[in-house]
């Protein structure tokens, strides 16, 4: 199987493990940001404030952030098949 | 054709005011600075141990995207001789692998943004690789792409009822908003407030020249800004001398 699932686009179980690492729409590095943004809204203030303090002004990018479960620390515990 | 710098953020996304000059103009640079300056990034990974819980082709598409520092002389493609370094990494869990983490064999050339995550490792989980990457252009993969730039026509505000003006201040949610002889001095922050655009009810008090365009470039991280506006003169500089060529072979 060397043409991959991820290839084709059909791995549904890999888009909402880890924060991706650019933004699907326009292309913005935003990964680094996650972790930040995953604090700071844990810590209180609001998610709108976070993503305009860390300039993300697109909504293609909020979207990523709105819409992103960190499901990976599940997903690690069992065996990958 | 005339350029003024309007303002310059941290991250490098710069705001420029072209005048005399019209928008096929402008996206062809847009499509040259998207599509042809090249860049560095991870091109071929070499997975020798991993155990983590993404598959191996994920996480080289992972690490395909990661924002490679590029040395611009490093960059262009000389002789069908692409630039390539090696980048290292052998990490054990329980921890979160971070770009950061992975040694380059060239100084220049290193993920810009050190803490994106690349995947998370639970105990006894191992990663190990070594990425190849490589100068490529955007045509080929937009991971390769420097940039975004986008333009729109120069707004002229022009608020002659002093009241009105005030009025608008007033409404606008951004504080920044500084008005001088009822014309907008600061224009960051005419863009994306629907506060005060929803102040001016008509289009009246927006003017706008057929020459003159607000142009916006938003470097990833690759290049600075200087350096992909350098790379663009290069860039057409080299298509256009490609160009001289083939019609003189037709004559
Ligand atoms: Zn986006």
């Amino acid at each position: 199987m060397t043409q991959s699932l991820e290839l084709k686009g059909k791995n549904p179980t890999g888009r909402k493990m880890i924060i991706p690492i650019r933004c699907m729409s326009c292309n913005k590095p935003i990964a680094h940001l996650w972790e930040d943004f995953k604090e700071r809204s844990a810590n209180g203030e609001t998610k709108k404030e976070v993503m305009d303090d860390l300039d993300l002004k697109r909504y293609c990018c909020r979207a990523q952030f709105m819409g992103h479960v960190d499901l990976l620390d599940e997903v690690a515990r069992f065996k990958r098949g | 054709m005339e350029i003024k710098l309007l303002s310059k953020k941290e991250d490098g996304t710069s705001k420029f005011l072209i005048s005399g000059t019209s928008v096929s103009i402008l996206n062809m640079y847009r499509r040259l600075i998207v599509n042809k300056v090249p860049t560095m990034a991870i091109d071929t990974v070499e997975i020798i141990e991993n155990s983590s819980a993404l598959y191996d082709d994920m996480l080289a598409h992972r690490l395909g995207l990661v924002v490679l520092k590029t040395d611009l002389d490093a960059c262009f493609i000389k002789d069908n001789q692409r630039y390539t370094v090696d980048l290292t990494l052998e990490v054990e869990g329980p921890c979160i692998v971070f770009a950061e983490q992975m040694k380059s064999k060239d100084p220049g050339v290193f993920p810009i943004h050190g803490k994106t995550p690349i995947v998370k490792l639970l105990e006894n989980q191992k990663l190990k690789f070594v990425a190849t990457a490589a100068t490529g252009e955007g045509k080929e993969h937009t991971k390769h792409s420097p940039a975004l730039m986008y333009y729109e026509k120069y707004p002229y505000l022009n608020i002659k009822d002093a009241k009105k003006a005030e009025a608008i201040i007033q409404s606008c949610p951004i504080d920044a908003k500084k008005l001088e002889d009822s014309k907008l001095k600061d224009i960051n922050t005419h863009e994306l407030c629907p506060g005060c655009i929803g102040g001016l009810e008509d289009d009246n008090h927006i003017e706008t020249k057929d020459a003159d365009y607000l142009v916006t470039i938003e470097p990833w991280g690759q290049l600075t800004t200087g350096e992909i506006i350098e790379a663009l003169g290069t860039v057409s500089n080299n298509l256009l001398d490609e160009l001289a060529k083939e019609i003189k072979k037709i004559k």
